[in-house]
């Protein structure tokens, strides 16, 4: 039998409690395999997740609960006529929740693009429930600090770290560059680099060692992926990462019109530490980048010198109205409707594909 | 017409529209904002558009009932009503009518929120564009002159512009007349604290108002409604668009001028709040979707919304009606060569009087 064939026949079981499936993840790194994680954002419980994955709308698409139980274990046909004939056997994962954060785990060993796969399957169909949520550069280094702060024998190095970074060309019709680089440092130095050379990170694998040793990598769209080491990666780094995700998902969410008694929308902004608008090609540059995002509308209504335009995102109805008044800033507006996957997503968007900045409340007046 | 000059019109009578709503937005915080305090006015309340009953003795609609497009309330003996003018005509004779209309708002009017329902007295403003202002208010004067107008009432002309700095803001000026309090009126005078545009953008209370007591123009009302249907679909809609690229949602104007009203609307939630958008308004701009193959009548104010990933709808309003206004535009250049050609000798009187 061939090695993954193997190990996806061992991981893929029934297993009766979470411990079980930890040893079993831990066996697959063990035994030179990765598994892959997400940590997403939800606002109910599983059983009510499960019940609408066992449904018959889900049964249509694909979708099957193979398991009766908490952890329970998922199976998503990934179906499409691009796929290798290897990859439309389907993925596999198993879902389970943290109950009082609001929090669902998904955990796998399929391959990372078939693990991506079956996340915006579930992702897609459990919406607006289930959102991802993504971490901006300096909520990655918070939590990792923190982790190192509480843990004073833990130390973390990293590996490798892609990052973005703007072009500075004003002859280049690219805004952003990816960079990737291998290495090995503290996490503390890497950040401070990062900061220097006014870079963003995107993913970072690190090696954790205090009590054990561990070994993973963890991205800023809150899925991370582990070889060595399973346990104790869950229990450093992505709890750390966990706590981060939960903080975003309060500070971003329920900003809509309708999750307020008085329909009052709150507004947030994008900030910048240099005054990136003074160059009003930089308004175009915006909304270039805007149009890209995958199944939205962009409406302008004023280009220059100031920018209003209307966002629809269709894969859920929410809106925004998208101002740069400021030389410094980009105000999001929510409308009616925007779910806090909605929010995390065009702003993470923004951040990432045009400049990253700090998100701040704007309560206005 | 050329289509991009239609295409140009359009766009700027949107951007006009947005501009007036700003416009009485940043009069609305002005009038509201706390000098001493440095905040707004804790128990103020602001109205864009209500319904108030005018008396008997009202010079221009006796025992009538009229909405202003924005009314203030500051204090007991501060209140504000507003008209915002920022569509006239560059015409002196045709703007006239316009402006010994607004005689209308000095009266005591029934209807102000409280218990009594009036106020002991109220400043009229006229909001205008910052290059009408000095036009407005010297016909504005010769009307008093030759006693067509005149207010019992403080009357004051506030114009209004956009200031591009190293942000945008939206500057006021008190051009002519007098304002409670005094304060206010030195510092609408001074015009040296303009308002920040995305303060009142994002201003709870009234951040979320699009649409005041005037017909927007089309494009942005069928914004407003795809918006509007996009964001009330159920998930289970939602998500069929995701994977077929298309859903069809039944709707009702009538209800649909509701969620309109309580998304882009003013809401005061009394029987005195205007219908707006009006639900003509409503109609018409589905209409217009039928024309877009967007949407299909089925009957009497039902229709049915094709709701697909439409990538820039705005573009594809704007382009729709600038169409519908070449058309107009032809027929009418048509219509007047033809009356031309059957009348030559009243050639001159018939390019005279072309609307």
């Amino acid at each position: 039998m061939h090695f993954q064939q193997k190990m996806e026949s061992e991981f893929y079981v029934v297993h009766e409690k979470l411990g079980d499936l930890f040893e079993a993840a831990s066996r697959v790194c063990y035994r030179g395999g990765q598994v892959q994680g997400g940590i997403l954002s939800c606002d109910t419980e599983i059983d009510v997740l499960v019940e609408r994955l066992q449904g018959g709308g889900a049964g249509a698409r694909g979708i099957k609960v193979r398991s009766k139980k908490s952890p329970y274990l998922i199976q998503v046909r990934t179906d499409g006529r691009r796929l290798a004939p290897e990859k439309r056997k389907g993925a596999k994962a198993f879902i389970w929740e943290e109950k009082k954060k609001g929090i669902i785990y998904l955990l796998s060993c399929e391959d990372r693009e078939n693990f991506e796969r079956l996340s915006s399957k579930i992702e897609r169909y459990l919406s607006p429930r289930l959102s991802k949520i993504f971490l901006r550069t300096s909520e990655i280094r918070s939590a990792l600090n923190r982790l190192t702060e509480n843990s004073k024998s833990l130390t973390l190095r990293v590996r490798e770290y892609t990052s973005r970074s703007l072009i500075d060309d004003p002859g280049s019709h690219k805004r952003v560059r990816t960079n990737r680089e291998w290495t090995d440092e503290d996490h503390r130095s890497v950040f401070e680099k990062l900061s220097e050379q006014r870079e963003w990170i995107s993913a970072i694998r690190l090696d954790v060692c205090g009590q054990s040793l561990a070994s993973g990598k963890i991205r800023r769209d809150s899925t991370f992926s582990c070889a060595r080491g399973f346990k104790y990666f869950f229990r450093t780094v992505v709890s750390t990462v966990k706590d981060a995700v939960v903080r975003s998902r309060e500070f971003l969410g329920k900003r809509d019109q309708q999750s307020h008694p008085k329909r009052f929308a709150r507004a947030l902004k994008i900030e910048y530490e240099q005054p990136v608008f003074s160059d009003k090609r930089q308004n175009g540059r915006l909304v270039q980048t805007l149009k890209g995002l995958r199944n939205s509308a962009l409406s302008v209504f004023h280009p220059n010198p100031y920018l209003h335009a209307s966002l629809i995102d269709y894969t859920d109805g929410s809106s925004y109205e998208i101002w740069v008044t400021t030389q410094n800033s980009i105000l999001i507006v929510p409308k009616r409707k925007a779910t806090t996957g909605s929010i995390e997503r065009v702003c993470d968007f923004i951040c990432d594909k045009f400049q990253e900045g700090e998100i701040k409340d704007f309560p206005g007046q | 017409m050329k289509l991009d000059d239609a295409i140009s019109q359009v766009r700027d009578e949107c951007d006009n529209y947005i501009q007036t709503v700003q416009a009485l937005k940043a009069l609305a915080n002005e009038l509201l904002w706390d000098e001493g305090k440095e905040r707004l006015v804790i128990n103020g309340k602001v109205y864009f558009g209500r319904k108030m009953d005018t008396s008997h003795s009202n010079r221009i609609s006796p025992d009538a009932q009229v909405t202003p497009d924005l009314l203030v309330l500051r204090s007991e003996n501060e209140s504000y009503v507003v008209e915002a003018k920022l569509a006239l005509s560059k015409d002196p004779a045709k703007r006239k009518d316009k402006l010994i209309e607004i005689q209308k708002y000095d009266d005591n009017f029934y209807g102000w929120d409280g218990s009594k329902g009036y106020v002991a007295s109220h400043d009229i403003i006229l909001l205008v564009r910052f290059f009408h202002g000095v036009n407005v208010r010297d016909q504005i004067a010769q009307l008093k002159t030759d006693k067509k107008m005149k207010f019992e009432r403080n009357f004051a002309i506030v114009t209004f512009h956009r200031v591009e700095e190293t942000q945008t803001w939206m500057s006021l000026e008190l051009l002519d007349g007098i304002l409670k309090p005094k304060e206010k009126q030195d510092k609408l005078i001074r015009r040296d604290k303009p308002i920040s545009l995305e303060l009142l953008v994002s201003n709870p209370q009234f951040g979320h108002v699009q649409l005041y007591d005037a017909r927007p123009p089309a494009p942005l009302l069928m914004h407003q409604i795809h918006e509007t249907i996009l964001a009330t679909l159920p998930s289970e809609d939602n998500l069929l668009l995701m994977e077929t690229g298309k859903v069809e949602r039944e709707v009702d104007t009538g209800e649909l001028r509701e969620m309109l009203s309580e998304s882009f609307g003013p809401r005061n939630g009394d029987d005195r709040t205007p219908d707006i958008p009006k639900r003509a308004w409503v109609r018409d701009a589905m209409v217009l979707f039928v024309k877009l193959g967007w949407s299909k009548h089925e009957e009497k104010s039902k229709y049915v919304y094709e709701v697909r990933q439409r990538r820039n709808p705005l573009d594809q309003f704007v382009k729709l009606c600038a169409r519908e206004v070449s058309k107009t535009v032809e027929m009418k250049a048509k219509m007047l060569a033809k009356e031309k050609e059957k009348y030559p000798l009243f050639q001159k009187i018939i390019e005279k009087e072309k609307p």
